[in-house]
């Protein structure tokens, strides 16, 4: 009875004793916490837009022609199926070196899939029948484009942009790896010297970043979504 | 207005070619509801896009109104032309009046008059604009959203109308409703319309000209009636269904069962000669005419018998029982006009002029008639009657 007692009491001091020392160092370093955090949303936003710009038309293209569609979605398979560690450090070996830079290519390659995987589906998905009225009433390939698919496939785009958001601020963190900075720094630091206050230094940030994104994007989407759909969704 | 010359499309699938539809001409006049109808892949839809070019035909061209249609921008002509699918189509994202408005505003019409427009025309099947412009389609019923459609296709006030299956997913009573409504929109907007359908009972309500086709060629093109009465083979009379084909007293006209061509006399004429003139014939009764030779009344033998004639005038003595109906009046209208003491009908053309006779023997041969299926117009008007 005794023993589990201080058992129980131990245990709970020394998740104090961590929690105690995590706030200690967050306090004292915590100009160097703002600076991983911004340099960690560099590493996702950079990524993540670039992905966008790209996937976006490419997922289009794929819906319009076979021979865009085999090759870009299996590249883009190819991309993700790779481990993320794995992904980051086959940047050295291809010359890139390390750093920011290699790991910004990383992270876009692991970005690409989900926001060209929703457009895809997105825009595929948009009734037959509702594209052949629109051709049907006079409207041309773009207005179909933008005035039909895109504003229907909308919400499905952002929910791949969402993904791939909250994918990559948990990714980037291995980053650091390769030097690339970010909250991992702190990870692999604390990794290093078995200092789990430092580990909780890098992973809470990255933890909370990634919660508010996948909320605000949430909410985003559904702002976007027309609410014609919505209605058509939810009923 | 329209015209399909020589219309074929052969499609490609895996390298085999498919003739779907095979040098398939039509005229289609200002106003006139055509109706295609066959059995499932016998090319209508087919048929239908090639029209608005959604198809492009393998060779033929189509003319609308003396225009070949390839000489125009298919993005222009396809908003002149209504387009209506059984699937309906309806843009989820935007609401009922967007839906509607979507032709003008490709076509930049004034903002004010589109909205305009767009309550007039829900207004025309009874849709309360104040309740429904604002809604969007998943709000709607399929008979809802199908009347959207269907105003959809006409807010661009096209001519010419299409429309593929339009009801085919509708229950029965509310496909039943559209289909009036569009009888009568079509008759009192005086559009051209396109129809293509599976249901030969939609097609008889509506057509003014039925096209039924078969393996991508039109095996007959008819008025309905036309096509009931003279099926050209036993494809169209098996389509029809015999139980169509019976000719039934609500829809024949007075004109098939009638004694045709009454004697006739001037209404001037002397009773001598009448008498004379009916004998000759053996007839029982003559049909007076005026200088116009339009009708005024009924002589009977049994009239001038008892009457006399002398020295009154051939009206005066014709019968009061006798009434002249029109060539179209059913053989149900006649039939309960001689059950209610009318005794002998005339039927006369649209100048009023007689063109046949229907007493009560003849009005029960022709209903016995159209039981066995076997008409005979050839009767000769011998038979007595008191
Ligand atoms: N894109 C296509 N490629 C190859 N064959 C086609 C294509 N579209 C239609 N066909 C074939 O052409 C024929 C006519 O098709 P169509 O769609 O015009 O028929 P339909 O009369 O409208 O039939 P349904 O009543 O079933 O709608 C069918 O045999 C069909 O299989
Ligand atoms: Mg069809």
């Amino acid at each position: 009875m005794d023993q589990k007692i201080t058992t129980i009491q131990l245990t709970k001091l020394g998740v104090d004793t961590v929690f105690m020392s995590f706030l200690e160092v967050l306090i004292d370093r915590r100009i160097d916490v703002l600076f991983a955090i911004q340099e960690h949303l560099v590493l996702v936003f950079t990524p993540v837009l670039l992905a966008a710009v790209i996937s976006i038309p490419l997922g289009i293209l794929a819906t319009r022609y076979r021979w865009v569609e085999v090759p870009v979605m299996n590249i883009a398979n190819i991309f993700q199926t790779i481990p993320s560690l794995a992904l980051l450090a086959l940047m050295i070996p291809l010359g890139l070196g390390i750093g920011q830079k290699p790991a910004l290519v990383a992270l876009f390659l692991y970005a690409l899939l989900p926001i060209l995987r929703n457009t895809y589906i997105g825009i595929r998905n948009v009734d037959e029948s509702v594209k052949e009225a629109a051709k049907g009433m006079g409207m041309t390939y773009f207005q179909i484009l933008y005035m039909v698919e895109l504003p229907i496939a909308l919400s499905v785009i952002m929910g791949g942009i969402r993904t791939a958001t909250v994918i990559i601020i948990g990714t980037a963190t291995l980053a650091a790896m390769i030097g690339g900075g970010g909250l991992g720094d702190f990870i692999v630091t604390g990794l290093g010297m078995v200092r789990n206050e430092l580990i909780l230094l890098g992973a809470i940030p990255a933890a909370v970043l990634a919660l508010i994104a996948e909320f605000a994007l949430g909410r985003l989407e559904r702002i976007l979504t027309p609410r014609g759909l919505r209605i058509a969704r939810d009923s | 207005m329209l015209r399909l010359k020589n219309l074929t499309k052969v499609y490609q699938t895996d390298g085999e070619p498919f003739l779907a539809v095979d040098d398939l001409s039509l005229d289609v006049d200002q106003g006139e509801f055509v109706v295609l109808i066959g059995a499932s892949g016998c090319g209508k839809t087919t048929t239908l896009k090639m029209i608005n070019h959604l198809i492009e035909p393998t060779s033929g061209e189509i003319w609308i109104n003396d225009v070949p249609t390839k000489d125009t921008n298919v993005v222009q002509l396809r908003r002149e032309i209504g387009y209506v699918i059984q699937d309906v189509g309806l843009f989820p994202h935007m609401t009922i009046a967007a839906n509607i408005e979507i032709v003008p505003k490709l076509k930049n019409m004034d903002k004010h008059k589109r909205r305009e427009r767009t309550r007039e025309l829900l207004e025309l099947v009874n849709l309360d604009p104040a309740i429904y412009e604002d809604r969007y389609p998943a709000e709607l019923s399929g008979g809802q959203q199908q009347r959207v459609g269907v105003l959809r296709a006409l807010a661009g006030d096209p001519d010419l109308i299409l429309m593929d299956e339009p009801f085919g997913a509708l229950d029965p009573i509310t496909r039943d409703q559209l289909q009036d409504e569009m009888k009568d929109l079509q008759q009192s907007l005086a559009k051209t319309i396109v129809f293509v359908t599976h249901d030969i009972d939609e097609a008889i309500k509506l057509a003014d000209t039925i096209v039924l086709m078969k393996d991508g060629v039109i095996v007959q093109a008819a008025s309905p009636q036309e096509m009931l009465k003279n099926p050209a083979n036993d494809y169209v009379r098996e389509f029809l269904g015999e139980e169509r084909l019976v000719p039934n007293a609500d829809v024949t006209p007075v004109s098939d069962i009638m004694l045709t061509e009454p004697l006739t006399i001037s209404q001037e004429a002397e009773a001598a000669e009448v008498v004379s003139k009916m004998q000759k014939r053996g007839s029982d009764y003559a049909v007076i005419v005026d200088s116009s030779r339009r009708f005024g009344g009924i002589v009977t033998a049994h009239d001038i018998q008892r009457k006399g004639v002398k020295g009154k005038a051939l009206p005066q003595v014709s019968d009061r029982r006798a009434q002249a109906v029109v060539d179209t009046t059913t053989i149900r209208d006649a039939a309960s006009k001689l059950a209610n003491g009318t005794r002998l009908l005339c039927v006369v053309d649209r100048k009023q002029r007689p063109i046949g006779l229907v007493s009560r023997t003849a009005l029960l041969r022709g209903i016995v008639d159209l039981w066995d299926g076997s008409k005979n117009n050839d009767n000769p008007v011998n038979e007595t009657w008191s």
